[in-house]
């Protein structure tokens, strides 16, 4: 799975994927933006050495990494510095943003309502929620990707749920 | 899609929750199912793919990306080494074309420059020297340069052949002889101005040489008495 076509295909199919995880773990659709972008760019520089199975989890598990450095500078006192681009800015490439889907996001009632509720949830239980049910994943692949097992995944897409329910009501 | 659907439901039921609250959360489930529509359009996805391949058009693979490896090491170290090519090579042609200017040329201080290191690598281009400072006097007159150009030209002569005072070489010395007579042809083709001018420069000349005189006899005297005393002290010696 090395040819500019798999990227392709591979980029249009789950990058919206990844932007929507992104945004829901940080409700910034313009940092979402930057990590999306960020992943693919580091996916396509190493996608020769890529073997083609479990992309999302290899995707999911980039886009992880970054959120997680990004928030480990941004807690540090001494960094006052946004998300690094450093892929972004070797490549070349300046950052650019849906402005239409970033209106949509802030301005649609429904998205709006669901997606407070999704960032009230703790941590773990978001993670689940945004993968199985936003992304219609399977158990196993959530499992794989948060490395759980499936049948703590069932568990926390029930507790979830329970807890959407009472939020949504 | 059914499928999701069932599956999700079995999951459900499994947790020991009823047909209805079953139902119920898969509703929720699907309530979240519609944050999906947050999708980037088609044409924003490609202008990345886009920007993305301009900016590396071989990226994709192992030889691609050596090959990009290789444009951002090897293109700044050529660029480098052509421009320091190009560089030298304006320097050099301008020392070059500067090795036939007079004083007032843009270029007559290159030679001046390049002149005084050649000398230090070469002693015996002191002679030659000597020599570019005559034909400039000569083409001064010739191209009827400004009354100050020419006094600058004259007092470059000057200086060299100052600087030539305590030079032992005789081709220098002959240079600077071979010198004096051109500038005694010189001057009587030219107006009365600049002749007085050259008979001042071959009177300094003179001068020059007549110093140079006195200190070699000056230097012989030392030697000659040197040598006596030397003489003597040995008859000293051979009395006691």
């Amino acid at each position: 799975m090395s040819s500019k076509n798999d990227f392709e295909e591979a980029y249009l199919e789950y990058s919206d994927k990844i932007f929507r995880f992104i945004y829901f773990k940080t409700s910034d659709a313009y940092l979402a933006e930057d990590i999306t972008g960020e992943v693919f760019i580091k996916a396509w520089k190493n996608w020769g050495k890529f073997d083609g199975e479990y992309i999302k989890a290899w995707l999911y598990k980039i886009a992880n990494n970054i959120l997680i450095d990004h928030w480990r500078s941004k807690n540090s006192k001494n960094s006052k510095k946004n998300v690094s681009l450093e892929e972004t800015v070797e490549a070349g490439i300046e950052p650019s943003y849906d402005e239409d889907l970033v209106e949509r996001i802030t301005k649609d009632d429904n998205i709006k309502k669901i997606s407070e509720a999704l960032k009230k949830l703790p941590q773990n239980l978001k993670e689940v929620a945004i993968l199985r049910f936003v992304e219609e994943m399977s158990a196993k692949e959530v499992g794989q990707i948060l490395k759980i097992t499936e049948g703590n995944v069932r568990v926390l897409q029930h507790r979830a749920l329970v807890k959407l329910r009472e939020m949504l009501k | 899609m059914n499928n999701y659907r069932e599956d999700l439901l079995k999951e459900l039921l499994k947790e020991n929750e009823s047909q209805k609250n079953s139902q119920d959360l898969l509703d929720i489930a699907f309530k979240v199912n519609n944050l999906s529509s947050i999708r980037r359009s088609y044409e924003f996805k490609k202008s990345f793919l886009r920007k993305l391949q301009t900016r590396h058009s071989g990226g994709y693979s192992l030889a691609g990306r050596l090959q990009n490896l290789k444009k951002q090491i090897l293109f700044p170290k050529i660029f480098a080494i052509s421009f320091a090519v190009i560089i030298l090579f304006i320097s050099f042609a301008a020392i070059a074309t500067a090795q036939k200017s007079i004083p007032g040329d843009v270029l007559y201080p290159v030679k001046v420059m390049s002149e005084k290191v050649i000398k230090k690598v070469n002693p015996q281009f002191k002679e030659e020297v000597i020599k570019r400072r005559t034909e400039e006097i000569k083409k001064s007159t010739e191209n009827k340069q400004n009354p100050q150009t020419f006094n600058h030209t004259i007092e470059n002569y000057k200086e060299e052949i100052k600087n030539n005072e305590k030079e032992k070489d005789q081709r220098v010395q002959n240079a600077i002889k071979e010198s004096k007579q051109d500038l005694e042809e010189l001057k009587n083709k030219l107006p009365e101005n600049q002749k007085k001018e050259i008979e001042k420069t071959i009177e300094h000349v003179n001068k020059s040489e007549e110093v140079k005189g006195e200190k070699v006899e000056e230097k012989g005297k030392n030697k000659e008495n040197a040598d006596e005393g030397k003489n003597d002290k040995k008859s000293n010696n051979k009395k006691d």
